[in-house]
């Protein structure tokens, strides 16, 4: 699987290491060239002049869309966090998750309350309450699945 | 700037770069680069290249302080 994503994927089957190096850093850069024009796109037409979303949601797609691939690829590759490089530091830093992802929860969720004023009835708190749950655990769900499963794939072939 | 010590064994051998470069799977560019010293080689090529040249690792790129 991995071998037939890397042969889809692979920029450059040169033969020459040098030349290979070099491809796959103008290819990377050609990337990050396109991410910064679809990120001006949707600054200068979504926030600078206010034009309709269907305008620059296809910008929108490719940030997403670069967002996903880079996240999921850096996870594969077991390199989400490389500074995980023992068992101990990978406890210590889902604790640390934790704790990011509800100052991460409480913040969003405040925020999203300001535009509608917050919470008066019993309801209302409902509805806040579940919200503050539902970012808190897609925040730390995807750090905890990302953390695992970086660090199982980045000890893949070190296993005896 | 010094001779590189993959330049001598080569002419000590007869090979032009090409020939090298053809023996290692490179381009000619890369064995100037690497004669040059602009250019640091991966560990696969420095033994390829020793292997080539039929030298050990050391005595194509291990430099006395």
């Amino acid at each position: 699987m991995n071998k037939l994503f890397n042969d889809l994927f692979s920029i450059s089957s040169h033969s020459d290491e040098r030349v290979q190096q070099k491809q796959t850093k103008i290819f990377a850069q050609a990337g990050f060239f396109a991410l910064v024009i679809a990120v001006t796109d949707m600054v200068v037409r979504g926030i600078v002049m206010g034009r309709p979303t269907v305008e620059w949601s296809g910008s929108l797609i490719v940030l997403v869309g670069f967002s996903l691939f880079y996240s999921v690829r850096t996870i594969f590759a077991g390199l989400y966090d490389p500074n995980v490089d023992e068992e101990g530091k990978i406890k210590q830093k889902i604790k640390l998750s934790f704790f990011e992802s509800i100052v991460m929860a409480i913040g969003i969720a405040i925020g999203t309350q300001i535009s509608s004023g917050f919470p008066v009835d019993s309801m209302e708190w409902f509805k806040f309450s579940l919200k503050l749950i539902i970012i808190f655990l897609v925040f730390f769900g995807y750090k905890y699945i990302a953390l695992k499963l970086s660090w199982k794939r980045s000890n893949k072939d070190l296993m005896p | 700037m010094a001779v590189s010590k993959v330049k001598i064994t080569r002419i000590e051998k007869g090979l032009t770069q090409l020939e090298l470069a053809q023996l290692v799977q490179v381009t000619r560019q890369t064995i100037g680069l690497i004669e040059l010293g602009k250019y640091n080689p991966t560990l696969k090529l420095c033994i390829d290249i020793a292997r080539a040249l039929d030298k050990t690792l050391d005595d194509l790129f291990w430099e006395e302080e």
